[in-house]
Formats: structure tokens, C-alpha cells, sequence
């Protein structure tokens, strides 16, 4: 009993079991319920014990959660996610030859994702022949056209677009237009860039201004 | 605050741009690319008179406004006042979300080639008749970088980029857009 009681400082535990001790002699029954008072003490504190345990318990739970959410999160802004834009698109052609003509298409690649990515770009043209039957084409985007355009200083994309993570780059994309085409009636031009993970995104244009160089 | 002293009622006819293109000549503006504009006139034989009385050169005196409507920051007008030969005025109508660069070519080429047609017509077909308008700063350089910087800001914020990236993106877009205006056609020399 002597040993339950807490001893305070300066003989302070000693006033507290006289101070018991004599409540005790006075009220027997109080003994009793001392007793009683231990075993629900300790009761309470296997329950507070339990509670704690339980609350830790939650609170790792509610951890867990929201470092898998953290990591979803990562794990998402990580994968593909790109946005494009048609800023102008032109159909150049030279007065000397008026046959060859270049589709020039001016866009901008939004990388909104946490990791760079790599693009191709492709064109796929729908027109209609003489016979009204109808037709698609592919052509893919080809840098080395730039020589075909004197005096320019236009900024075009590479073959292989390369994006670096949550940037955006603004160039020009060239296709050669081909020759058969002269004489058909298009029906839409369709832009379409893909990325390294077969992510694709459409741009479609149905105007085209003519940009010529006279002599 | 709006000063109303400048609300100007239009009571001159206004035209639509109805296709558009840009021509390089080595013999007008030192070559550089300049925008092309069809407005179908819709049978004014005052504008299509203009036009093949001056083709392919400058018309005479004139003078350029560009305004914008009261509280719709979407549409700009260009007004052009012609004192010689012919006494005419007019406006042109262009859609900022859709043409605004035919706008930014008109404002940093200083001009454009204007011609008369419908939406089929195509600036490089020759037998079109076409005079050029030369567009000097009246002032509206500043405001038109305002509003198209901010338009294009707006674009791609709907795109899902944050402002700071939205401003970056615009600038390269700014770049890579006006390199179109600042090609020369010196195949003279």
C-alpha cells in the first residue's frame, strides 16, 4: 500500500499515507473502496493504454494513406501529359516554283508533366480527288525542308522533339505537300504529335494562308 | 474610366476579313513579309474602284485608326480614310481570338496588301487586284501588346499551365510567331 502511494519531495509521502491512514481508521469501509480504486486504476489505464494504442494506430493508418496518395500524385504528374496549340499555319510557296510547296505549321508543345518527353509529329491530310472519292495521306515532319525557305529565320522543331519537363516550346513544323495535290480539294488538315509512351493529341486546321515569296 | 470624347459612332461601311495570307515583293517595304487581307465588299464599287486604280501601289493619302468596340475587348477595328483620288472611308473588322495574327503582321510590318474577294479567293492568285496600305503608329503598338500579350497568357492558362509558365510559353509564342514578319525577299540582289 505503503509502496503505491507517491512519495512527494521533502517527506511530503509520508503526510499523504498518515493522512490515508487516519481517513482509513476513521471510515473502515474506505479501505475497501481503496482497494477497489487500484483495480479500476489500473483498469483505466489498460483502457487509456488501449485508446493511445488505437489513436497511433489511425494515425499511422492516415499516414499511410496520404504517403500512397503522395505517391499516386507523383506517380500521375510523372506520366504523359502534354497540351498543344496552332499559333499560324502556312502553305509556303517560291514564284519559281510554284510546284513545290511547303506546309509550314507553327505550334506550341506544353509539357505538363514532372519528366521530359520526346515527340514525332505527323500530318495527315483528307482531301477529295477528281472522282470524289475520298483519301487520306501521311506525311511526316521534316526538318531538312528548312533549306527550301531562303532568307529565314524561323525556328523549326528537330525530327525527334524533345521537351523538357513543365516547359513549352513554341517552332515550326514542315511537311512537304505533295505535287499530286494541286489540282484536289482538301478537306482538313490533321496534326497529329504522339509522344515515347504512344500518347497522341490532334490539331486540326482547315485554313491555310498562302505565304509567297514574288519576285 | 472610359472618356466618352473618344466613342465614336461608325456610320461607314465595315467589312469582314474573309481569307488572308502574307506576300513577300523585293520592290515594297524592303522585302519583308507583309500580311494580306481579302475583305469581300459585297459589290462596293467605291473599295473595289480604290483598288484597281492603285493596284500594287501605295493609294494616296490616307489615314488609319484602329479602335476597339466599348466593353468587348474581342473585336478591333482598323478604319481607313482615303482623301485622294478617291474620297471613301471604311472599316475592317478583325476577331482578336481568331486573327489576331494577321493583327501583330499588319502592326510590325507597318502595312498590309489589301485585297477585294470572297472566302474562296486566294492572295497568291495574281489576277486579283491588290493595293498596298501602309499602317503608320498611331499609338495602338502599346495597347495591341497589352491585349495580345494577355490573350495569349489567357490561352494557355486554359491549357493547364500555371501563370508564371503561362508568361514563359507566351514569349517563345511571341518569338516563333513574329520570325514570320521578319523574313526579307531580296531576290533582286
Amino acid at each position: 500500500m505503503e509502496g503505491l502511494i507517491p512519495r512527494l519531495p521533502g517527506g511530503g509521502g509520508v503526510d499523504l499515507l498518515l493522512f490515508f491512514q487516519s481517513i482509513c481508521s476513521a471510515m473502515p469501509q474506505l479501505e475497501e473502496l481503496s482497494v477497489i480504486k487500484i483495480d479500476t486504476l489500473i483498469a483505466i489505464i489498460a483502457a487509456a493504454a488501449a485508446v493511445i494504442a488505437l489513436l497511433i494506430s489511425l494515425r499511422s493508418n492516415y499516414l499511410a494513406k496520404k504517403s500512397f496518395q503522395l505517391s499516386k500524385i507523383e506517380l500521375d504528374s510523372k506520366k504523359s501529359n502534354f497540351k498543344l496549340y496552332l499559333i499560324n499555319a502556312l502553305r509556303f510557296k517560291s514564284k519559281e516554283n510554284q510546284e513545290s510547296r511547303i506546309l509550314m505549321f507553327n505550334i506550341s508543345i506544353s509539357n505538363l508533366s514532372e519528366s521530359k518527353n520526346s515527340f514525332k509529329a505527323l500530318l495527315k491530310i483528307e482531301y477529295i480527288r477528281d472522282d470524289d472519292s475520298f483519301a487520306k495521306t501521311l506525311i511526316e515532319h521534316d526538318h531538312n525542308l528548312h533549306s527550301l525557305i531562303p532568307n529565314n529565320n524561323f525556328s523549326f522543331f528537330l525530327n525527334d522533339i524533345n521537351v523538357s519537363e513543365k516547359e513549352t516550346e513554341s517552332k515550326w513544323l514542315l511537311f512537304k505537300e505533295p505535287k499530286h495535290f494541286l489540282n484536289y480539294r482538301i478537306e482538313r488538315y490533321l496534326l497529329e504529335v504522339s509522344d515515347i509512351n504512344g500518347e497522341q493529341k490532334q490539331l486540326e486546321s482547315t485554313l491555310i494562308k498562302t505565304f509567297q515569296l514574288n519576285d | 474610366m472610359i472618356n466618352l470624347d473618344r466613342i465614336q459612332r461608325i456610320n461607314w461601311p465595315v467589312y469582314e476579313v474573309v481569307s488572308d495570307g502574307a506576300i513577300a515583293h523585293p520592290d515594297i517595304a524592303e522585302g519583308r513579309v507583309i500580311p494580306a487581307v481579302v475583305i469581300d465588299t459585297k459589290g462596293n464599287q467605291d473599295v473595289q474602284e480604290l483598288i484597281s486604280t492603285h493596284d500594287d501601289s501605295p493609294p494616296g493619302d490616307a489615314t488609319y485608326t484602329w479602335s476597339t468596340k466599348p466593353f468587348n475587348k474581342s473585336i478591333i477595328f482598323l478604319t481607313i480614310k482615303f482623301d485622294k483620288p478617291l474620297q471613301i472611308q471604311f472599316s475592317i473588322t478583325f476577331n482578336i481570338p481568331k486573327q489576331s495574327i494577321i493583327i501583330d503582321g499588319i502592326i510590325k510590318s507597318r502595312g498590309f496588301y489589301l485585297l477585294s474577294g470572297n472566302s474562296r479567293s486566294k492572295v497568291s492568285d495574281l489576277s486579283i487586284k491588290r493595293i498596298v496600305c501602309e499602317v503608320p503608329n498611331t499609338g495602338f503598338d502599346q495597347i495591341w501588346e497589352n491585349i495580345y500579350i494577355k490573350s495569349i497568357i489567357k490561352k494557355y492558362q486554359k491549357n493547364g499551365l500555371s501563370k508564371k509558365s503561362a508568361i514563359e510559353a507566351t514569349n517563345k509564342h511571341l518569338k516563333s510567331s513574329r520570325q514570320l514578319w521578319s523574313i526579307r525577299n531580296n531576290s533582286h540582289t
